[in-house]
């Protein structure tokens, strides 16, 4: 009976604290699932479209080295090579000129590598999937009877996804090489 | 009172459904306060906003042409208004980083010597909120007195820090 006694008042009091407590689980569950709808949502967008922008770069700094890049030992890669990286008018460009490509690695016994310095977009459009990057690059490069050249060029390279792909569209070269 | 009401503050004054609602408030309030305070995005990828904010990038990139086009020109007849620009426009390190790679245009020497830098390509490498980082490519010609001239192009790596709404430079490393 004393038992009763004493827990009398405090049910009641445990009851009012186990409804506000109640309100207040409901009250910070429901912030909780809109703070994580919200932060999730907008992380995902932005990660999502940054990592887009990050292999436009990327892909367009591979494409560029991989024109660049020449060796007649095996003309028929290196030409393949162009072709693969590239889209539009010079795509059809380098398919036109497949022969006359061929005759001057013979001719030339050109080798050449690239390596990119510095990369930069200057541009990029997700939705249009387009996209033009300067560059600068390091070319190394051997003929037939002459020493090995080295020089540096910039480039102004015009992608667009093609294909699921980022492919070079068009080249422009800027300034003079040096 | 009805009797599922009576029924649910009894379970609900019981210690134990106490101690797990208390707990249950501290975890979700925790949670929600997590999430809030990380709001501010990492440094990575997605804090680079290059690009993903199309307006700041290309003010970025006009501001960019400009800086560069007046700070890397020197013109004999106003050389004292080129020092105030490059003294509001570049930061204390740029500012010798500058007059170390164009000490041959600003000695009494070659004081006569006309330098125009005209920027052909700016590419956006970093850009968040306050500071960038930009290659930039430019075009210069020389011209001495005599009409001699001597063009070139000129790669450089900026990097940028916002002071009160302007972008300044603050590190100039040639490549």
């Amino acid at each position: 009976m004393e038992s009763l006694h004493i827990t009398g008042p405090s049910d009641g009091l445990r009851r009012g604290l186990g409804v506000v407590l109640l309100v207040a689980l409901l009250i910070s569950t429901t912030l909780c699932v809109l703070a994580w709808r919200s932060d999730g949502g907008d992380a995902t967008g932005t990660d999502e479209r940054a990592a887009a922008r990050d292999e436009a770069r990327a892909a367009s700094v591979h494409d560029l080295e991989i024109l660049m890049a020449t060796d007649h030992r095996d003309a028929a890669r290196t030409v393949d090579g162009w072709s693969s990286v590239t889209t539009g008018r010079l795509h059809r460009q380098l398919g036109e000129q497949r022969k006359a490509l061929f005759k001057r690695l013979r001719q030339t016994q050109e080798v050449t590598t690239a390596t990119t310095v510095e990369a930069a977009l200057t541009s990029w459009d997700e939705a249009a999937g387009t996209a033009r990057l300067i560059a600068v690059v390091e070319l190394k490069t051997s003929m037939k009877g002459q020493d090995v050249k080295r020089h540096t060029v910039r480039y102004l390279a015009m992608t667009q996804r093609a294909k699921g792909a980022w492919r070079l569209s068009a080249l422009q070269p800027l300034g003079e090489v040096s | 009172m009805k009797a599922w009401w009576r029924s649910l503050l009894d379970r609900l004054g019981r210690p134990v459904a106490l101690l797990a609602l208390a707990l249950a408030v501290t975890v979700t309030a925790m949670g929600t306060f997590v999430l809030v305070e990380d709001d501010d995005p990492e440094p990575g990828a997605s804090a680079d906003r290059a690009f993903l904010d199309g307006a700041a990038t290309s003010d970025l990139i006009a501001v960019t042409s400009d800086l560069v086009n007046r700070t890397f020109s020197v013109d004999p007849k106003q050389r004292k208004k080129q020092q105030r620009f490059r003294a509001d426009h570049l930061a204390t390190v740029a500012q010798e980083q500058f007059r170390e790679l164009y000490a041959p245009y600003l000695s009494k020497k070659t004081a006569a010597i006309t330098l125009v830098t005209t920027t052909s390509g700016v590419g956006v490498v970093r850009l968040t909120d306050d500071e960038a980082e930009v290659l930039v490519i430019a075009d210069q010609m020389a011209v001495a007195p005599d009409g001699r001239s001597n063009a070139g192009t000129a790669q450089v790596r900026l990097s940028l820090t916002r002071g009160s709404g302007s972008w300044q430079i603050s590190s100039i490393d040639p490549i």
